[in-house]
């Protein structure tokens, strides 16, 4: 039993050993650590949205971006937009459509290096580009979308798209948000016949057949908006048939009573 | 001279139906749905939480469209047959539970008529407004006919459980024979 116990204590002290020795034996490589992202800094961010029609919409971005980290630091810019309704009912529709189509256009140009390359895929588009230690850059997005996600109701017509654009490393995940937060000034514009939903929380100006709203939000990476406009309609077809019912309910009432009176 | 007798027969056939007590009833709830599924529909309460017109996928078609635009609807011509023919079973087969089943399923479907209406009317351009109009109508006379003879049928069995005695009016038959002709054409329309 005791020599048992001296080959299992042996064996222990063998293969903690060996590990440390292994350890020792493979020299890992020195890999410098990527920088932090908050090293990347964001000023001056301006979103300008205007939505021409229930069909299209422009916008326009503008960003100052400081690397404060002392390497270079690529970076991407991601403009994504909304990838159209989810079936939520067994014979509501799929997605809005599986293919491709560049129902959008991109143009990214950076004040250091000019026009920016951009891949679009689906939904998104993306530039690349990247900041030496300690440089400045100004980028500037000029976007024209197709509005697909126009919900029809019977009195009411809704514009339901959206668009986000995000700065940052060039990593499949983002994570959280940036910590360099900064004001983001955003104006957006729509035609007058239109409604945003929290309309009543803004100042609306009125200039040139088109509501102009103008906020301030927090930006730290990335920002997206929703359009959610929606406009009233006269449903004529509809309200014909609809008058006629109730012409002829109560032409039935008052048929029926005046049967009653007379019995 | 014979064919002259089949049809004065179809003729008696019809007229006896008319003045068919189950026939009105059959009626009136069916229309009595389509009036308040029309209102509903009209007045934008039905698309999110009453989801009746997606019974009837041939007419709802329509509203899907509208409201998920450039969509591709996951239902196809035989998920309209499927549906159209599974209601006229419910419809006229409901009727051995005392006719319950038959009223609700027809004051369902007329709710469900009624409802995709609106969108059709609104939406829909010339050639699929008429199609659906027309198998609007082909559809409702055959769940009314249906109807008819589930309710007939329902009333019998009840009068077996008061009185140990099975008995079932003609018209019954008649119904049910106009109600599979109407269905069949609301059929054929679906698929072509």
């Amino acid at each position: 039993m005791k020599s048992f116990s001296m080959v299992i204590l042996l064996v222990l002290c063998t293969s903690l050993a060996f590990t440390l020795w292994l350890e020792e034996g493979i020299a890992q490589p020195q890999v410098p650590p990527p920088p932090s992202r908050s090293a990347l800094v964001f000023k001056q961010i301006s979103l300008e949205v205007r939505v021409v029609n229930a069909t299209y919409a422009e916008f326009k971005v503008s960003a100052s971006i400081m690397n404060t980290s002392n390497q270079t630091f690529p970076y991407v810019i991601v403009v994504s937009l909304s990838i159209g309704y989810m079936p939520y009912y067994p014979f509501a529709p799929s997605f809005a459509s599986a293919e491709p189509h560049a129902d959008f256009g991109i143009e990214a140009t950076s004040e250091r290096l000019g026009q920016l390359n951009v891949t679009v895929d689906k939904w998104t588009a993306r530039a690349s580009s990247s900041l030496e230690a300690g440089g400045e850059d100004r980028i500037r997005l000029d976007g024209w979308m197709a509005l697909r996600q126009t919900r029809h109701l019977i009195w009411r017509e809704y514009v339901e798209d959206s668009v986000s654009f995000s700065f940052g490393p060039p990593a499949e995940y983002v994570g959280p948000g940036l910590p360099s937060g900064t004001d983001l000034k955003v104006m957006f514009m729509y035609p007058t016949e239109y409604t945003r939903i929290d309309e009543t929380n803004y100042q609306v100006e009125i200039k040139d057949g088109y509501k102009l709203v103008r906020y301030s939000e927090r930006f730290y990476g990335d920002y997206g908006i929703s359009f959610n406009l929606f406009k009233p309609r006269i449903p004529v077809s509809s309200l014909i048939v609809f008058s006629t019912l109730w012409v002829l309910l109560i032409a039935v009432v008052l048929a029926i009573r005046r049967k009653h009176v007379k019995d | 001279m014979k064919r002259m007798g089949s049809s004065l027969n179809i003729g008696k056939g019809l007229q006896g139906l008319y003045g068919f007590k189950w026939f009105k009833i059959s009626i009136a709830i069916f229309l009595g749905g389509f009036f308040i599924g029309y209102n509903l529909g009209f007045l934008d309460f039905t698309p999110t939480p009453i989801p009746f017109q997606y019974l009837v996928p041939y007419l709802g078609r329509v509203m899907f469209s509208a409201y998920y635009p450039g969509s591709v609807p996951q239902v196809d011509k035989l998920d309209y047959v499927k549906y159209t023919f599974a209601e006229a079973v419910v419809v006229s087969a409901g009727g051995v539970l005392i006719g319950l089943v038959t009223v609700g399923a027809l004051f369902i479907l007329g709710l469900s008529v009624g409802a995709s209406l609106p969108s059709i009317l609104e939406y829909a351009g010339t050639l699929v407004a008429s199609q659906s109009l027309v198998f609007a109508v082909l559809f409702t006379c055959a769940m009314i006919f249906l109807g008819t003879s589930g309710l007939s049928l329902g009333s019998s069995i009840l009068h077996l459980a008061k009185n140990t005695a099975f008995k079932i009016d003609r018209r019954t038959y008649d119904a049910f024979l106009l109600g599979l002709a109407f269905l069949t054409l609301s059929i054929l329309m679906e698929l072509f």
